[in-house]
């Protein structure tokens, strides 16, 4: 049901938020003309397209072209059944004797209906591959909402964009009953590629139950773009077939399986074969560590992933997900020393990377980079500068003027130190001047 | 300034429908075309078959060896050849010109792929970012997003699917919170106010007027109930909003004013702006804000900040990837150095102050803290031990001198 109000439809308008509860404004930096912000704004779009939009508009293109090939396959098979049944009348007819009327009439009702045939074909095939080439255009007129319309709107579209990253990544990761839950409550359907990986996630569930069926019947299909990526998926499939057979003692069976199946292999594959084969000679609980390797169930989590990789690049897709991408350039943006004290004085909940799961994530990234000070007032979140001097207290910590003075107004001149928990006087803290 | 690349995309794509278009209707009508040229053909046939079709006399006609003259002159035998001939020229066209389309569909990839970017490559590191152990951090991080967004169902979906023991204490506490969201969306006071007496030490800490809300909210409900109410009212204002007089005092009045309008309703007066679903938006938006402060949680889901900031940054860390020659990305991308470059994510995203030493040009860190000279400048303890000659300092910025234990260490 839905509850709660998702706050991050205020992202746009929202002050920064400050402990005591009260919002404070933050002006916008005026100095830019209009025309100015119009153009970055434009262009930054422009940017932000390129670098994250890739596989929004590859995919459908994929399928598009899929849906090309096997269109012509079919036409090309209709046309030689109409060139067939031609041929074969165009014989007849110049042959003797004369065919009887009736065998001609036949003839003739013969090439029409494969004339039909191929006409109907044709009219499918089209209509298939201009809805695939529709189904690319919308996802570019998707994209071509970003940044246009009421701030709402545009709150709307980044929304869409988290859940498309998040569904594409719940893909990959396997995820699918999730990423189907997400799509559907979202309504994003023809954003994300859920029916491409559909398939993929019978065949995972498959090979989780130790069932190779489906998996072999994948590569089947896919047989010619799996040859062109040097797939050695088929492979790793039978060896696996082989280790099961020796781990139930079917050594014979093994040893038949090994004969149909590994001597049609290209040299590529051939180093794993002998270790494989001295598999037969050594007990399904033996110690030996190398052999132990070949016997483990991780095996079919390798395998799995395997599979994984290989119908990602099957459709032309980066095998790391884009998710992941923006996560990692997001936290290090965002990165400063100030999350990473050790007494976690500097501690701000609305930081995204002093959250403890993404400060543990973000330890091995890079920190931002800042060419210029920049000063924020504990208190208020204020920016400290000429119109909210910096100043400090006794004890070092610096807060901004604007706080410092309110709460000496409102407590006799007192002010406090939320990060010592010390009271001090207002007339006690000096300036400080940071260039 | 950057082109915008669904610009020649969207061309590529159009240019294909355009010509998927002219293919179906040539084809078809070529088709058609061959179509009634085959009827024709068979009328001719049929036309020439023997009135009797009684097959058997037919067959024994035939089997005499007395033929009879030919059906067909060798006249029409040609033009039969020859319509069998275009049947079989206009089918192969049908192929041949569908696979004509071939390029102008691989010109839409070709086109995607150049004009969008491809690969994150330089992102690489010696261990990967998701990794068995980096993994169920980064789906407790969807998990809590999906919460905040009131999926909860598919956070629970998520919690299976993953197989992982994601720390759900986040979860629970929100479930709670959501739980109150809801009953507020249905004008159900209740577990608010009770959440509200729960935490009312620290809604008062924080000076938050969130319980007066709840109360006035409730007291315009009995209002807006009608005259019968009025007692209930009055008992309910003297119960319950005697604590918030001295905070609320001009709010107070203006809602006691509308017991005037009791009898003929709160509609075109003054008041009804108090019966608005604005207020209920507002109310849940003063508890949404008090809870998460309350719980040290943060008003803006975590995840979609960073993924703005994200969406920001990688564009021009792909621009600068490019700038940079090959030894400088690798190093891009490793812990304990900063970016290469600035990356400005709007005032709203500065949750730290930073202190960029101007004289050392780096920033300031725990090892290396900004220090306040006696003159009031700030410069980093670096830069002041390397200024620091014979036992003095001097200020960069202005004549004056002090020894180098005068300078205080702050933090902003």
């Amino acid at each position: 049901m839905d509850g709660f109000v998702p706050v991050s439809e205020n992202l746009s308008m929202m002050g920064s938020h400050n402990i005591f509860g009260t919002n404070s404004q933050i002006s916008e930096n005026d100095t830019s003309s209009q025309h100015t912000a119009e153009v970055d704004g434009s262009s930054q779009i422009n940017r932000c397209m390129a670098a994250l939009e890739h596989s929004t508009i590859k995919v459908p293109y994929e399928v598009l072209n899929r849906k090309f090939r096997t269109a012509q396959k079919v036409l090309e098979r209709e046309v030689s059944a109409v060139a067939a049944c031609t041929s074969e009348m165009q014989a007849a007819l110049s042959g003797s004797p004369m065919p009887r009327p009736q065998q001609l009439t036949q003839m003739i009702r013969g090439v029409m209906s494969q004339v039909s045939s191929l006409k109907r074909k044709a009219r499918e095939a089209v209509a298939g591959e201009v809805e695939c080439a529709r189904a690319v255009r919308r996802r570019i007129e998707h994209l071509d909402q970003a940044g246009k319309g009421s701030a709402a709107a545009r709150a709307a579209w980044e929304s869409t964009r988290i859940d498309r990253l998040i569904t594409d990544f719940l893909l990959r990761e396997g995820c699918y009953r999730t990423a189907k839950k997400l799509v559907e409550l979202r309504n994003i359907k023809s954003l994300t590629n859920l029916g491409l990986f559909e398939n993929a996630y019978e065949v995972e569930q498959s090979l989780e139950r130790r069932d190779v069926s489906k998996c072999l019947a994948w590569c089947h299909e896919n047989k010619t773009k799996l040859k062109k990526l040097n797939s050695s998926l088929e492979f790793n499939i039978r060896i696996q077939e082989f280790i099961d057979m020796i781990k139930r003692n079917e050594r014979m069976s093994a040893v038949w399986h090994a004969r149909k199946y590994f001597s049609a292999q290209d040299c590529k594959q051939l180093p794993s074969i002998p270790q494989c084969m001295a598999l037969l000679a050594f007990p399904a609980d033996t110690k030996i560590p190398e052999y132990q390797v070949l016997l483990s169930d991780s095996r079919w989590q390798d395998l799995i992933q395997q599979f994984r990789d290989e119908n990602l690049r099957l459709y032309h897709l980066s095998l790391q997900a884009t998710f992941t991408v923006v996560v990692q350039a997001g936290l290090s943006a965002l990165k400063t020393p100030q999350c990473y004290k050790s007494n976690k004085e500097s501690f701000n909940p609305d930081c995204p990377v002093c959250v403890p799961t993404l400060n543990s994530l973000a330890k091995e990234l890079p920190y931002a980079h800042c060419s210029q000070s920049r000063l924020v007032c504990f208190l208020s979140g204020e920016t400290m500068n000429e119109n909210n001097l910096p100043l400090m207290l006794p004890n070092g910590y610096v807060y901004g003027s604007n706080a410092l003075e309110a709460q000496a107004a409102a407590n006799n001149g007192e002010v406090f130190c939320p990060r010592s928990e010390t009271k001090f006087q207002l007339s006690d803290a000096q300036k400080v001047f940071v260039m | 300034m950057a082109t915008d690349p669904r610009i020649p995309v969207r061309n590529e794509i159009d240019k294909v429908l355009d010509k998927f278009s002219t293919y179906e209707t040539t084809t078809l009508s070529s088709l058609d075309n061959v179509e009634a040229k085959l009827k024709e053909l068979l009328e001719l046939v049929e036309n020439a078959m023997p009135m009797d079709d009684d097959s058997s006399n037919l067959d024994e006609a035939l089997d005499s060896e007395e033929s009879e003259a030919p059906l067909l002159s060798s006249e029409q035998v040609s033009n039969i050849m020859a319509t069998l001939a275009e049947v079989k020229s206009v089918s192969s066209s049908v192929s041949a010109k569908h696979r004509e389309l071939h390029s102008f569909v691989s010109k839409i990839g070709k086109c995607i792929d150049k004009n969008f970017e491809t690969s994150y490559d330089f992102m690489t590191h010696q261990t990967a970012f998701l990794r068995d152990e980096t993994r169920p951090r980064l789906y407790e991080i969807i998990c809590n997003h999906l919460c905040r967004e009131g999926l909860q169902s598919t956070a629970d979906q998520l919690m299976e699917d993953s197989n992982m023991n994601i720390n759900s204490e986040f979860m629970t506490k929100f479930r709670d919170v959501n739980a109150i969201v809801v009953a507020l969306r249905n004008g159900d006071l209740q577990p608010a106010m009770k959440w509200a007496l729960e935490h009312s030490e620290k809604l008062k800490e924080k000076t938050s007027s969130l319980e007066f809300k709840l109360h006035r909210l409730a007291f315009i409900s009995l209002v807006a109930g009608g005259a019968q109410n009025v007692t209930a009212a009055i008992e309910y204002a003297r119960d319950h909003f005697t604590p918030f007089i001295p905070n609320h005092q001009s709010a107070i009045q203006h809602v006691m004013g509308s017991l005037v309008f009791m009898r003929t309703g709160l509609q075109g007066t003054p008041y009804s702006g108090l019966l608005q679903t604005s207020q209920w938006d507002d109310l849940i938006r003063t508890f949404t804000k008090d809870a998460c402060t309350i719980m040290g949680l943060s008003m803006q889901c975590p995840l979609a900040v960073c993924i703005s900031a994200g969406c920001t940054a990688l564009p021009v860390l792909l621009n600068i990837n490019q700038a940079l020659t090959g030894s400088q990305v690798h190093n891009m991308w490793s812990a304990k150095e900063e970016l290469p470059i600035e990356i400005a994510l709007g005032k709203n995203n500065y949750y730290h102050s930073i202190f960029s030493c101007p004289i050392m040009r780096q920033q300031s860190t725990e090892s290396n803290p900004p220090m306040r000279l006696i003159c009031g400048h700030v410069i980093s303890k670096d830069a002041l031990t390397k200024l620091t000659n014979a036992n003095k300092v001097k200020c960069p910025y202005c004549p004056v001198e002090q020894t180098p234990q005068e300078p205080q260490q702050i933090i902003f």
